[in-house]
C-alpha cells in the first residue's frame, strides 16, 4: 500500500485556499454591482460571447465528467467515449433551434420563454417544477460526489466536507448573483483545462505523439485487451442505447442553469458566439479526458503504488485522472489537479443553486404567488433566501445519500430535462397551434413518465427497493417519455377550443417576429 | 416592449429571406447530426462488430475514430453556422431592424 491517500497534499490545499480567497474577492466586488434582478439573475446581460462560452464550459465540465468519463475510458475505453460523444451532439441543437429565439424572447431564464404567449400561472408552474426537479437531482449527485471526493483528497470528514461546499455555493450565489457566478466559472474552466491539457500533452510526449503506439501500448496492459477499442457491455440493449442518446442529446437543451447563461449576454448575435466557444472548449476537453483515460490504463494499471492487489484503483476508478496526475507530475500536479477539481465542484454547484433559486423567486414567487406585482427588491430578497434554502437542502440531502449509489441522478436529470423541459421550449417556440392546454398536460406527462419508469427500472425498483424483477425493462427511459411528451401537447393542443386558445394562437405571429429577428427583445443595461 | 408592425415584417423581402435561408441551414445541419450521432449510436447497439473492424495499423478500430469524428464534427458544424450567420444572416437582420422601427 503506498501513503497515496493517507497524507494532506500540501500543494493541493494551498491552491485550494488560493481559489476560494479569489473567488470570495470577486464575490465581494460583484456584490457592489449587483442591485436589480437583472443584475442578480443575468448579471446585467454584460457578459461578452468569449466569457460566456467558458463559463457554460465550466457548468457543462463537471468534476463528474472529468473524473467520470476519464474513470470510464480507464475501466473499459471506448465505451467512455458514447457519453462524451452524448454530452457534446446537443450542442449544434442548441445553436441551431434554441440560443438565438430563447435571447431575442427571454429575459432571466427558460420560465420566461415558455410562458410568452401563455398564461402565466400554469406554465410557470410547469416549468418552475421541471427546472427545480432537474436541478435538485443533479445538486444532489454533485454534493455526494463532492464530499467522497474532498473526503479522500482533503482528509475532511464527509459533512464537514459538504459544509464547506455549501456554504461558499450560498455565498457566491447569495452576495454575488450571476456575475460573481459565471466569474467563479470561468476561472475554474481556464484550471480545469489547463490541469487536463498538462496531463494529456505528459502522456503524449511519452508516446512522441503517435497515438497509435498509445493505443497500442494500452491494448497490451489492459485485462480486457483490445477488447478496449470497441463497443464493450457498458450499453446492455439497442433500445436503452438509444434512450440514453436521446437524453444526453435533447437533455442539454432543457438544463435550466444552461439555459439561463444565454440572458447574460448582450444579444442573440453574442449567445450564437457562446455555443460556438462552449461546443469547441467542451469538445476539446473531452478529446483530452479520453486521452486522459488511456494514460491512466498505460500508467496505473498494475503498478502497485496506485492499484491494490486485485488490480482496482485506489481509491476508484473515479481516480483515474488524480492518480495519472501523480504518476507523471508527483505531489505538485496531483495537487493541482485535486484543487482544480475541488472547485469544479463548486462552480457548478452555485450556478444550479442559482437557477433553482430562479425558479423559485422569479417564478413561483414573483408571477405565480404575487401575480406579477412584486417589486425588483421583494423579489431579489426572495431570490436571496431562496438561495439559502435551496443550499440547505443540498446540504440535507447530500448527507441523506451519502451511502447511496447517485450516479444514475445526473442520467434522470438528463431524461427529465429532455422529456418536460425540453418538448415544452421547442414547441412554444415552433409551434403556433400550441395552447397553455397542451403544454401543461404534455410537460406534466413528459416529468412524471419519465420518474415512474425510472423507479419501476432495475436502477430503483431491483437495485434500492430490492424487488426481484424490473417492471420496465430498460435502463433509460427517454425513449418512451419524451414522445409522450410531445404527443400530450400536440393532443391536449389541437383540441382546445377555449376562447384563450385562439389569442394564444394569434399571439404566435408577434412572437416568432421577435424569436426571430430580436425585435423588441431585452436590451443590457448600460451601467 | 414595442408593438411591432406584424403584417409589414412578414412581407419583406429581407424576412422572407432570413427566414427561407435560416430553415434551409437550420434543418440541413440538424439533419446532418441527428443521422450522424443515431446512426453511429444503433451501431453500437444492433452491430458493434462493424465498430469493432480494425484500421490499417491493426489496432485503432471504427468505432474509436467514427466516435472521434463525431466530436469534430459537432466543433466543425457550430463553427459553420456561427460563420453562416455572421455572413448572412446578421445583415438581414440589421435591414429589418433598421426598416422595422
Amino acid at each position: 500500500m503506498s501513503t497515496f491517500f493517507t497524507q494532506l497534499n500540501l500543494t493541493a490545499a494551498l491552491i485550494f485556499i488560493g481559489f476560494v480567497l479569489v473567488t470570495l474577492m470577486i464575490t465581494r466586488w460583484a456584490a457592489k454591482r449587483t442591485r436589480t434582478t437583472r443584475d442578480f439573475y443575468s448579471a446585467g446581460g454584460q457578459i461578452t460571447g468569449f466569457q460566456n462560452g467558458l463559463a457554460i464550459a465550466g457548468d457543462y465540465m463537471s468534476a463528474a465528467s472529468f473524473l467520470g468519463i476519464s474513470g470510464m475510458v480507464f475501466l473499459s475505453g471506448f465505451d467512455g467515449l458514447l457519453y462524451s460523444i452524448g454530452f457534446l451532439v446537443g450542442w449544434p441543437i442548441i445553436l441551431l433551434l434554441i440560443a438565438e429565439p430563447l435571447r431575442n424572447l427571454g429575459r432571466y431564464n427558460f420560465s420566461d420563454v415558455v410562458s410568452f404567449r401563455f398564461q402565466q400561472k400554469p406554465i410557470r408552474v410547469l416549468a418552475a417544477c421541471g427546472s427545480l426537479a432537474t436541478v435538485l437531482l443533479y445538486l444532489i449527485a454533485q454534493m455526494v460526489g463532492a464530499g467522497k471526493l474532498i473526503e479522500v483528497l482533503f482528509h475532511l470528514p464527509y459533512t464537514s466536507a459538504i459544509a464547506i461546499v455549501g456554504v461558499l455555493m450560498i455565498s457566491y450565489v447569495m452576495f454575488g448573483g450571476m456575475l460573481a457566478t459565471t466569474w467563479v466559472q470561468i476561472i475554474k474552466a481556464v484550471l480545469l483545462l489547463a490541469g487536463a491539457t498538462i496531463i494529456a500533452l505528459s502522456v503524449l510526449a511519452s508516446f512522441n505523439f503517435d497515438m497509435t503506439a498509445l493505443f497500442a501500448q494500452a491494448t497490451a496492459t489492459h485485462p480486457k485487451g483490445s477488447t478496449i477499442m470497441e463497443p464493450g457491455g457498458m450499453v446492455k440493449d439497442p433500445i436503452s442505447a438509444v434512450s440514453l442518446g436521446l437524453a444526453l442529446m435533447f437533455g442539454t437543451a432543457g438544463l435550466p442553469h444552461i439555459l439561463m447563461r444565454f440572458f447574460t449576454v448582450k444579444d442573440a448575435k453574442q449567445a450564437n458566439r457562446s455555443v460556438l466557444y462552449a461546443t469547441g472548449f467542451i469538445g476539446y476537453f473531452y478529446i483530452l479526458t479520453f486521452i486522459i483515460g488511456f494514460g491512466a490504463i498505460i500508467f496505473l494499471t498494475g503498478s502497485p503504488a496506485y492499484t491494490d492487489e486485485k488490480g482496482a484503483l485506489l481509491g476508484g476508478s473515479n481516480m483515474a485522472a488524480i492518480q495519472l496526475a501523480h504518476a507523471l507530475g508527483g505531489d505538485v500536479l496531483m495537487g493541482f489537479i485535486s484543487a482544480v477539481a475541488f472547485a469544479t465542484i463548486l462552480a457548478v454547484v452555485s450556478g444550479l443553486t442559482l437557477a433553482g433559486a430562479s425558479a423559485i423567486s422569479h417564478d413561483l414567487y414573483a408571477r405565480v404567488f404575487r401575480h406579477g406585482q412584486a417589486s425588483e427588491a421583494e423579489e431579489i430578497r426572495v431570490s436571496k433566501g431562496a438561495t439559502v434554502l435551496l443550499g440547505i437542502l443540498a446540504m440535507l440531502l447530500g448527507i441523506a445519500f451519502e451511502h447511496q449509489n447517485v450516479a444514475f441522478m445526473v442520467g434522470l436529470a438528463f431524461a427529465i430535462a429532455a422529456s418536460a423541459n425540453f418538448p415544452v421550449l421547442l414547441l412554444s417556440m415552433y409551434w403556433k397551434k400550441m395552447t397553455t392546454r397542451g403544454a401543461v398536460i404534455g410537460g406534466t406527462l413528459g416529468l412524471l413518465s419519465t420518474i415512474i419508469l425510472m423507479v419501476l427500472s432495475k436502477t430503483i425498483w431491483v437495485n434500492v427497493l430490492g424487488f426481484d424483477q424490473a417492471l420496465f425493462p430498460y435502463e433509460y427511459p427517454a425513449l418512451f417519455s419524451m414522445p409522450l411528451a410531445f404527443f400530450g401537447i400536440w393532443f391536449f393542443s389541437r383540441t382546445d377550443n377555449s376562447a384563450s386558445a385562439k389569442q394564444e394562437r394569434e399571439a404566435f405571429d408577434a412572437q416568432y417576429i421577435r424569436a426571430q429577428t430580436g425585435l423588441g427583445a431585452e436590451k443590457p443595461v448600460s451601467h | 416592449m414595442t408593438k411591432i408592425p406584424i403584417a409589414d415584417i412578414k412581407a419583406m423581402p429581407e424576412y422572407q429571406e432570413l427566414l427561407r435561408r435560416r430553415r434551409r441551414v437550420g434543418w440541413l445541419l440538424t439533419a446532418i447530426i441527428l443521422t450522424a450521432y443515431f446512426s453511429f449510436i444503433l451501431m453500437v447497439g444492433y452491430t458493434p462488430h462493424l465498430l469493432a473492424i480494425r484500421l490499417g495499423d491493426g489496432i485503432t478500430s471504427v468505432g474509436i475514430l467514427a466516435g472521434l469524428g463525431l466530436i469534430l464534427l459537432t466543433i466543425g458544424m457550430t463553427a459553420y453556422y456561427v460563420w453562416y450567420a455572421n455572413r448572412y444572416l446578421e445583415d438581414l437582420v440589421a435591414t429589418i431592424h433598421d426598416r422595422g422601427l
